[in-house]
């Protein structure tokens, strides 16, 4: 898939990740590429900087941790960032849905 | 591509290097993306890479150092403009009541409801109850 479809939805893919656990930076990554079976091509340094704008906006809340026995930056999803994803899923179901609709038309 | 750009050493150097803003936050930046080279050379050397190969393929996977950078400064000019915003709303709410505190003074001098010293009243407490007519008391009456 290219790469600006991604993009555009980076903020959700984040949010989605961590709405039912907490995780560090690279976790997070294999999650969402897991998740979709690799369908996403995009510079994974970037994600650093979206996860500490979502935590400027609240969205999101970080702490040091320890992981695997390793020091890491953990990420939990706020209630605010919750409500953000649900927004964000409305969005989404009304973009695709009409894109459908067009794709199906006559 | 020279070998050398592709370690993880030199890709958090010229990260460093880009970046701009305080200090802490990039430090903290610079933290989570050498965990990240971590962690990714570890699951490529799991997955049978060669050292070599498994620091290579991870420094690709972050993307160009510009990327990380560009996408960075964004967020830190974001942060300045709402910064910005706040201190315009601080300084705004400070002039509004600034401005007000003048006006319930003003409000304050002309305010029916507190006592004010009228002509008349100052010629009263001067002269007496009646303007320009200097009204002998009973206090003050003699008979002659």
């Amino acid at each position: 898939m290219p790469r600006d479809p991604f993009s555009g939805h980076l903020d959700m893919l984040l949010l989605a990740a961590l709405r039912s656990r907490s995780m560090h930076g690279y976790a997070i990554i294999e999650y969402v590429r897991q998740a979709s079976s690799g369908q996403f091509d995009y510079a994974e340094g970037t994600i650093y900087p979206a996860l500490r704008r979502l935590e400027d906006d609240g969205l999101l809340r970080s702490r040091w941790g320890e992981t695997d026995g390793r020091r890491r930056r953990i990420y939990d999803i706020s209630a605010q960032g919750k409500k953000a994803l649900a927004v964000h899923r409305r969005e989404w179901a009304r973009f695709t849905n009409g894109v459908e609709a067009v794709l199906d038309h006559g | 591509m020279d070998e050398s750009v592709r370690t993880a050493d030199f890709y958090l150097r010229d990260v460093s290097t880009r970046l701009r803003g305080p200090l802490q936050p990039r430090k903290r930046l610079l933290t989570e993306i050498r965990d990240h080279l971590d962690d990714a050379i570890t699951a490529n050397l799991n997955a049978g890479m060669q050292a070599v190969e498994a620091e290579q393929r991870a420094v690709e996977q972050l993307g160009p150092p510009a990327a990380l950078t560009e996408a960075w400064q964004a967020r830190c000019s974001r942060l300045r403009t709402r910064r910005r915003g706040h201190i315009a709303m601080l300084v705004g709410a400070a002039a509004a009541a600034a401005v007000l505190g003048i006006a319930q003074h003003a409000q304050g001098r002309r305010d029916p409801t507190t006592p004010t010293r009228s002509c008349s009243a100052e010629k009263a407490i001067r002269t007496g109850p009646e303007c320009g007519q200097n009204t002998p008391t009973s206090s003050t009456t003699v008979a002659h």
